[in-house]
């Protein structure tokens, strides 16, 4: 009997609320998020997740470009395309005549010469975001002197020396790549962020050297990325001001090897591995997918997908447990007519007059060091289960007057089992809609405070994007996409929750049908 | 009457219960703080004192700072220190920041008291100008839609209303800072220098914020307007009013208008002192607004203990009083509500 009565309740209240356009979109919005968090669940939990939330550069930007705003926003776009090892030309060694530096001056001598040429053309009207470099060099253990000449040829036959000068010999030469860590045999290479070189980098000076050259003081290189200069060129547009553009055509990568043998050994090419041992360059694209990249590289789009789940576990964990306990204890206050019922009320006053923020901002300042999702949760409740009681508690004064509330007592009933089993189902509708509606708030509240610092510093939470991009002054710099997409993620995901609570509105206060 | 004194007296337990609340999950900083102004006050005192080894000097130090502590108090456990903290902070007690000062009033003096003063009337003009704007653009707006149901306003005001209860204000703030300041240019952004004498310059730095907490806070008054004109129009005195033939212009003005007064002018003052005490800290921070919203950010950022427990004080306390005068007044226009 109860059952079949709980079945129509729970029927007629999901015909009411599809009934309306704002339940129909709420409810659709709903079952896309829901399938989106499960999909995250699955697939990214917890690995991304945590990577995500640590935001660590290294973990990204040598797969994702930098700053990189969403691509169907981008006019000149620019593919990023991978020259790698195998898309080079070499020579294989080969005997010739070398220079060498002598005590007399340079003087030519009888050596070996390795060479590799790599071409590309470029055609784009657009810089790439970045280059990513690797490049080591392998040297065998009978060379007494090796030469490594490494340069970018351009269009215009300028060159950009990367590289001109000995190296040491019988060694690895790890010559671009900030860490070059070995494991167990293999090499574990980080490429060379161009843009974000280094000073103490072995190509640092013999790049600028160069670029300067090309320039001739023409402009100040500090207001320009590395990676522009490389490939640009100075142009002249209508209005007579000189502007950075890329130079198209067909570019050659070279490196050669000079070495010379040690007195007397022979060279054994299968035993040294003689040349090149890893090498790459990364042009990375100027945008990125739908929604484009943070400042340490982190894909936006990602980001928002992985919120998901952690706004659903702060929406629902605050909302339906200070629901729960507003809701009884307005079944309470309402049900208990002397100085019990007064004096809850009185709490719930109290509890419901507190001005919130401050409060939390001063809470979460001193919790600030052991800060975690839970624990911010567990602040909100305590500040907001005093929400519902005041409704609640009307609602329960209404009940708990009927005659069969009257015949339940006067039959013996315990006042427990009337709560429970006669008052408390009556409410739960009420409660539903107000908990509905109440998510959105709690959502914004805790992106708020996560604006402020205090969200949870691993959880990649929507408010901490928002943070992410306050703190590196998106607005400013003009990586709007950085901002403006988790912001709707917010926007449309407290929405959902709001239309569906509008909706069930009508079925709590049948007033506001008209 | 009784009820006046009750809701009186609710204001002053919330009052002490915040204030002994902040002052206790406090009270350690607080304590700390005053510990090492006095254990700075004694090295300097032992600068002077001339004929001692170090042995002896730390001694001397260490015997006066715990007869300081012992004499203040300040080895007692948190809920007692936070008694005399919550009778310091209520009594309106000197509290000295400890790096803060103020930039404009007083010139650079530590009193947490001036600090506040001098933010307040920045709050105060950003967030009355939005509401003097808010209501003379909801009230037409909430009785046309009122009058209309299902119409094209109706449903706009509906829809704008769920978007910006969704929506963290600060987060369009940011949307219209990069429009209007770095893209267009049409109005100063939060960086800029505002000289606060030249009202050209205020007015120009104002634009932005005022219109942002104006445009959301529409969304909300208009659709809870609404709804109360909605309900009056459906009372049995309008249809009376209209049946004797009386002219539309006076139903709406003589009598929608009159009984909608007390719900409407206390929300809407109500709603303005939420968001003052609520929405604006992150509002003003992003704005980089020089108010009392964005002195929580500063008294954070400062680690000011004492700067932000007092601010924290006077928000409340300025949140209770404003509601309770708002329970007045809402009697007072409302003289149908005769309360228990």
């Amino acid at each position: 009997m109860v059952k079949y009565e709980l079945k129509k309740r729970i029927g007629n209240t999901t015909r009411i609320i599809l009934y309306t356009w704002s339940g129909k979109i709420g409810v659709s919005l709903l079952i896309i998020f829901i399938m989106l968090a499960a999909v995250v669940m699955i697939y990214y939990y917890p690995t991304v997740t945590t990577s995500y939330g640590r935001g660590v550069a290294s973990d990204w930007i040598y797969n994702y470009p930098l700053n990189a705003p969403p691509c169907w926003s981008v006019h000149n776009k620019f593919k990023g395309f991978i020259i790698s090892k195998d898309s080079l030309n070499t020579t294989g060694i080969k005997k010739g005549v070398i220079t060498i530096p002598g005590i007399f001056g340079p003087k030519k001598i009888m050596g070996y010469k390795l060479t590799y040429t790599g071409r590309f053309i470029y055609t784009s009207n657009a810089f790439p975001s970045d280059i990513l470099l690797v490049t080591s060099i392998r040297t065998g253990v009978n060379l007494s002197y090796v030469k490594l000449l490494y340069y970018l040829e351009r269009p215009d036959g300028s060159k950009i020396t990367l590289f001109n000068s000995t190296i040491e010999t019988n060694k690895l030469i790890l010559l671009y790549g900030s860490t070059g860590s070995q494991i167990k045999g293999k090499i574990n290479l980080q490429p060379l962020s161009i843009n974000s070189i280094n000073k103490n980098s072995p190509i640092y000076p013999y790049l600028m050297s160069s670029l300067q050259k090309i320039y001739d003081n023409k402009v100040s290189l500090s207001s320009y990325k590395i990676s522009d200069l490389m490939l640009g060129t100075l142009v002249k547009d209508t209005t007579g001001n000189i502007k950075l553009k890329p130079m198209k055509g067909n570019y050659t990568i070279y490196l050669s090897l000079e070495f010379l043998l040690e007195p007397g050994a022979k060279i054994n090419i299968e035993k040294n591995k003689i040349g090149l041992e890893a090498f790459q360059w990364k042009f990375m694209s100027n945008c990125y997918g739908l929604f484009g990249t943070d400042n340490v590289g982190r894909p936006i789009g990602l980001g928002l997908l992985l919120g998901i789940p952690y706004a659903f576990y702060i929406g629902f964990t605050v909302t339906f447990i200070s629901t729960f306990i507003g809701a009884i204890y307005g079944t309470l206050a309402g049900y208990w007519k002397d100085i019990k019922g007064e004096a809850l009320m009185r709490v719930a006053d109290i509890v419901n007059s507190l001005p919130f923020l401050p409060i939390l901002i001063v809470l979460s300042y001193v919790f600030r060091q052991t800060i975690n999702l839970n624990m911010l949760a567990f602040l909100m409740i305590i500040l907001f289960w005093a929400g519902p009681v005041i409704i609640v508690r009307s609602a329960a004064l209404q009940i708990s007057e009927q005659l069969y509330i009257e015949a339940a007592k006067a039959s013996g009933a315990s006042t427990s089992r009337i709560i429970l089993r006669h008052i408390f189902p009556q409410i739960l509708p009420y409660t539903l809609a107000i908990a509905v509606l109440s998510i959105p708030g709690i959502i914004v509240t805790e992106a708020g405070l996560s604006l402020l610092g205090f969200g949870d510093p691993t959880a990649p939470t929507w408010g901490k994007m928002l943070q992410n991009a306050y703190d590196s002054q998106a607005v400013i710099n003009g990586w709007w996409w950085t901002y403006l997409f988790p912001g709707l993620a917010l926007v449309v995901f407290s929405a959902t929750f709001l239309l569906i609570g509008r909706a069930i509105e009508p079925l709590v206060a049948p007033k506001l049908q008209k | 009457m009784r009820w006046l004194i009750v809701k009186f007296i609710n204001l002053l337990i919330v009052l002490v219960a915040v204030t002994y609340i902040v002052a206790s999950i406090t009270s350690g900083p607080l304590a700390q703080i005053q510990i090492d102004k006095e254990r700075e006050l004694l090295q300097q005192q032992l600068k002077n004192l001339q004929g001692l080894t170090p042995e002896e000097k730390r001694e001397w130090l260490n015997e006066r700072l715990q007869a300081y502590i012992k004499s203040n108090g300040l080895d007692k456990p948190w809920y007692v220190l936070a008694f005399r903290f919550t009778k310091d902070l209520l009594t309106f007690k000197d509290l000295n920041a400890t790096l803060m000062t103020t930039q404009y009033f007083h010139q650079g003096s530590r009193k947490v008291l001036y600090i506040i003063a001098e933010r307040m009337p920045f709050s105060i003009l950003l967030f009355t100008t939005s509401s003097v704007l808010t209501i003379l653009f909801a009230l037409p707006l909430a009785l046309y839609a009122a009058r209309r149901p299902g119409g094209v306003i109706d449903n706009t005001v509906m829809g704008w209303s769920v978007f910006s209860v969704s929506m963290p204000w600060w987060w369009l703030a940011m949307v219209f800072i990069y429009l209007f300041a770095y893209k267009w240019h049409i109005f100063a952004g939060p960086a800029a220098q505002t000289n606060w004498k030249d009202p050209i310059q205020v007015l120009n730095r104002m634009a932005l914020p005022v219109m942002t907490v104006t445009l959301l806070s529409i969304g909300d008054s208009a659709f809870r307007m609404r709804n109360i004109f909605l309900d009056i129009f459906n009372e049995d005195f309008v249809t009376v009013a209209r049946a004797k033939g009386v002219p539309e212009r006076d139903v709406l003005r003589k009598h929608v208008l009159r009984a909608s007064a007390p719900p409407i002018v206390t929300m809407v003052l109500f709603s303005i002192i939420l968001s003052v005490v609520n929405g604006a800290i992150i509002t003003e921070l992003i704005f980089n607004w020089f108010g009392m919203g964005r002195l929580y950010w500063d008294a954070i950022e400062y680690n000011d203990v004492p700067v932000l427990v007092e601010l924290t004080y006077i928000t409340t306390l300025l949140y209770l009083l404003t509601r309770f005068l708002l329970d007045i007044l809402y009697t007072y226009l409302d003289p149908r509500i005769k309360r228990a």
